[in-house]
């Protein structure tokens, strides 16, 4: 992403408290980015198909959501001819392999566990938002698929 | 085989039977011809011998005739001429008997007439008056002529007779030319007949004993097939389709524990004993199996005459034979025991999966609703931590503190707990795996030098790679965590071949073998009582300020080793160290 363009973010989370801590972390990474929250998938499909809304750069995505879950959406965006080279990030509490194993198959560009303190989740973001995701994307595999940080 | 013995057999017996009765026809022919022949041709000799003898007799009688003519003339005596009437009268006799010998004989027919005439004319023609003497010249005369035509009618009758003596000859050389080649002949048929006869019986003799070999075998054969049918619990049927009727086996009558009074089960009886509710279903495969030729009725149910309840099963299917008769053969099964232990185990699988459902939900559970709350009292904590830790007290620090390390622990549980229900799935494959690869591998990764950890020669055996890596891990990060807190760690591997009755106390099977492979250290060692609970599931020997962790890594080798359907077993010694022997299939 070039540094003079506006990131526009997306996260899709029917959590609220996990939606403000997003928020609040965005506020203090000194990146310029629009950061869009919204509550769940079909929220997210109404804003993906509005077409007043620009096209996101990076949709954070929560699996575990009612009604449209995470791996559903992903497999909407990457069906859809207009939205499939948006760069999705699964952003869930589950470690689990299935979900890790099912969201690398539909395509998902990275697997983030939630963190459990504000300092990891501001370093997760800050790392996500600066990955070249056109670089990334060549040479993704499945070691460097779940984001870790140190 | 057998059936082209039989076959075989019987051909030649047909073919021997033919060329016997053959030959023995052939036998009687020339026989019967060759006496025939030899009845003829005695006949013939038989005349000519008759004819001979009358011949002389006429001779004979002509000379008497003569004498009787001379004496008379001699002496006028009238007896005489009685003597020759009475000549006269035999010498027609004999040769009316000789005109009966002659009359297939033209040639000396004719001859016989001729020279009848001629006698009659020349020597019986003299009339003799007995009142006229004749004088002495016309005597001595009349003897001459006499004897000169008596000479020549001797001359005659002497021909004749040789011509009866050549006929003789000729007759018997005619019979010896032709009977000569029939002894040979009768001997040589009795040659042939002999030997195919004899050659028949050696070869029919050889199948005799092949088919009373093979005849011991079927009865040998039918028996072990009764007793597998008893052991096996099945009989055999044959059911002819174009009539409807069925043979049972024997074993039958044991299954229905029931014999009928005149010992035959008919398809109709062999019904009622069906479960009303099944007789459709034979019925159906019956209809089904006259199309397809095949039977097959999984499962059905039999009701005895004690009201017992048995499970069949029955497979058939059709054979035709040459003569184009279709007859059904099957088998069927007391599959009672086999049915109601599936039963059970279905029963025990369905539990098995619900349980397995529960589990997955659970793990569900614990991964995410769990975390999730747990996750945010986290962030909220630190979330203090960071911005208000000034405005709070120090006592309200330690207890934010407090709250911390716990929830991480809390947190490092549920996370535990998770990768252990992990290892409950056994849908992997086992590979071959070369446990010095595994071994070196963790060696590394954990950076240990060959002093600490000496390896012995580890086998390859079948498994899965990840959980065997996760089992030497667990045990190796074991050791060095328990070590002595002032002596270095000294790990050793060691691998042996052991059979099951050498380890295990209840078992006696010293063929079934297993790789020992023995991970032992220096460490701190632990009371042999304790050996047990170690592998128990955050189950911890000390306490957790002492060292660190929730005591899961023994739990999930002994899981590991489990799934590997081997065995695990820990040896301590307080102060001296601590030995883990695993089992595992060769």
């Amino acid at each position: 992403m070039s540094k003079n363009h506006n990131t526009i973010v997306l996260l899709v989370d029917d959590d609220l408290d996990d939606r403000l801590f997003f928020q609040e972390s965005f506020e203090e990474i000194k990146i310029d980015t629009t950061v869009h929250l919204l509550k769940d998938g079909k929220e997210l499909m109404d804003h993906l198909e509005d077409p007043s809304h620009k096209l996101p750069d990076i949709i954070f995505l929560d699996l575990n959501m009612p009604i449209l879950s995470g791996m559903d959406c992903l497999v909407k965006i990457r069906k859809n001819i207009l939205w499939k080279d948006i760069a999705v990030a699964i952003y869930s509490t589950s470690s689990s392999e299935t979900d890790v194993e099912n969201s690398f198959i539909n395509g998902a560009n990275i697997y983030i566990k939630k963190p459990n303190n504000f300092d990891q989740l501001r370093k997760i973001l800050s790392e996500v938002i600066m990955i070249n995701w056109q670089y990334q994307t060549s040479g993704l595999n499945r070691d460097n698929f779940i984001l870790n940080i140190k | 085989m057998l059936k082209n013995t039989i076959k075989r057999s019987s051909f030649l017996l047909r073919g021997t039977f033919i060329v016997s009765l053959v030959l023995l026809i052939f036998i009687t022919l020339v026989s019967f011809f060759h006496n025939v022949r030899v009845k003829d041709s005695s006949k013939s000799v038989m005349r000519s011998f008759d004819t001979q003898i009358k011949l002389q007799m006429l001779l004979t009688c002509l000379k008497d005739i003569q004498n009787t003519q001379i004496d008379y003339l001699l002496t006028y005596d009238s007896i005489y001429i009685y003597i020759n009437q009475y000549d006269i009268l035999k010498l027609n006799q004999i040769h009316s008997d000789l005109v009966k010998l002659y009359l297939k004989d033209t040639l000396p027919l004719i001859k016989l007439n001729q020279l009848k005439k001629k006698i009659d004319a020349d020597l019986l023609s003299i009339k003799i008056d007995p009142m006229n003497k004749v004088d002495h010249s016309f005597f001595i005369n009349l003897l001459r002529t006499r004897n000169e035509k008596l000479n020549q009618v001797s001359l005659q009758i002497y021909d004749m007779i040789n011509l009866q003596v050549i006929k003789i000859k000729q007759t018997q050389d005619k019979l010896q030319t032709e009977v000569y080649l029939d002894p040979f002949f009768i001997f040589f048929i009795f040659l042939i007949s002999l030997f195919s006869n004899i050659f028949a019986f050696i070869k029919m003799n050889g199948n005799l004993n092949r088919l009373k070999i093979a005849n011991k075998q079927l009865i040998i054969d039918t028996e072990s097939f009764k007793h597998a049918e008893e052991i096996g619990k099945f009989y055999h049927w044959e059911w002819n389709i174009d009539q409807d009727t069925s043979k049972f086996s024997e074993n039958l009558y044991n299954l229905l524990d029931f014999s009928p009074l005149d010992d035959v089960i008919t398809n109709e009886i062999y019904i009622q004993f069906v479960h009303p509710e099944d007789r459709n279903l034979i019925l159906e495969a019956t209809k089904k199996a006259k199309i397809t030729h095949l039977y097959f009725l999984p499962l059905y149910r039999i009701i005895l005459k004690n009201n017992e309840l048995r499970y069949f099963m029955s497979v058939g299917k059709t054979i035709t034979d040459k003569e184009g008769n279709s007859v059904m053969i099957g088998v069927t099964k007391d599959i009672t025991t086999e049915h109601l232990n599936n039963q059970v185990l279905n029963r025990q699988n369905r539990n098995l999966i619900r349980s397995n459902k529960e589990l997955e939900s659970f793990n569900h559970i614990a991964s995410h609703d769990l975390q999730e709350p747990l996750r945010k009292i986290q962030l909220f904590i630190s979330k203090i931590s960071e911005q208000d830790l000034n405005s709070i007290s120090l006592n309200g620090r330690e207890t934010i503190n407090k709250i911390q390390i716990s929830t991480d622990r809390m947190r490092k549980l549920i996370d535990d707990l998770l990768q252990f229900s992990q290892f409950n799935k056994s849908d992997h494959l086992f590979n071959n795996i070369d446990l010095n690869k595994i071994v070196m591998a963790i060696k590394r990764d954990l950076d240990i030098d060959d002093n600490t950890l000496t390896i012995d020669f580890l086998p390859t055996l079948k498994g899965i790679p990840f959980q065997m890596h996760q089992l030497f891990l667990n045990l190796i990060t074991n050791a060095i965590k328990y070590k002595k807190p002032n002596i270095p760690i000294r790990i050793s591997l060691k691998s042996e071949l052991v059979s099951e009755g050498s380890f295990l106390k209840d078992s006696n099977d010293f063929h079934k073998m297993y790789y020992h492979i023995s991970v032992s250290d220096n460490g701190i060692g632990f009371q042999q009582e304790y050996a047990e609970s170690l592998f128990i599931l955050f189950w911890r020997l000390h306490q957790s300020t002492e060292f660190s962790g929730t005591g899961i890594g023994l739990a999930i080798a002994k899981k590991i080793v489990d799934n590997h359907n081997g065995f695990i077993f820990a040896v301590g010694n307080p102060n001296e160290g601590a030995a883990f022997n695993i089992y595992l299939p060769a």
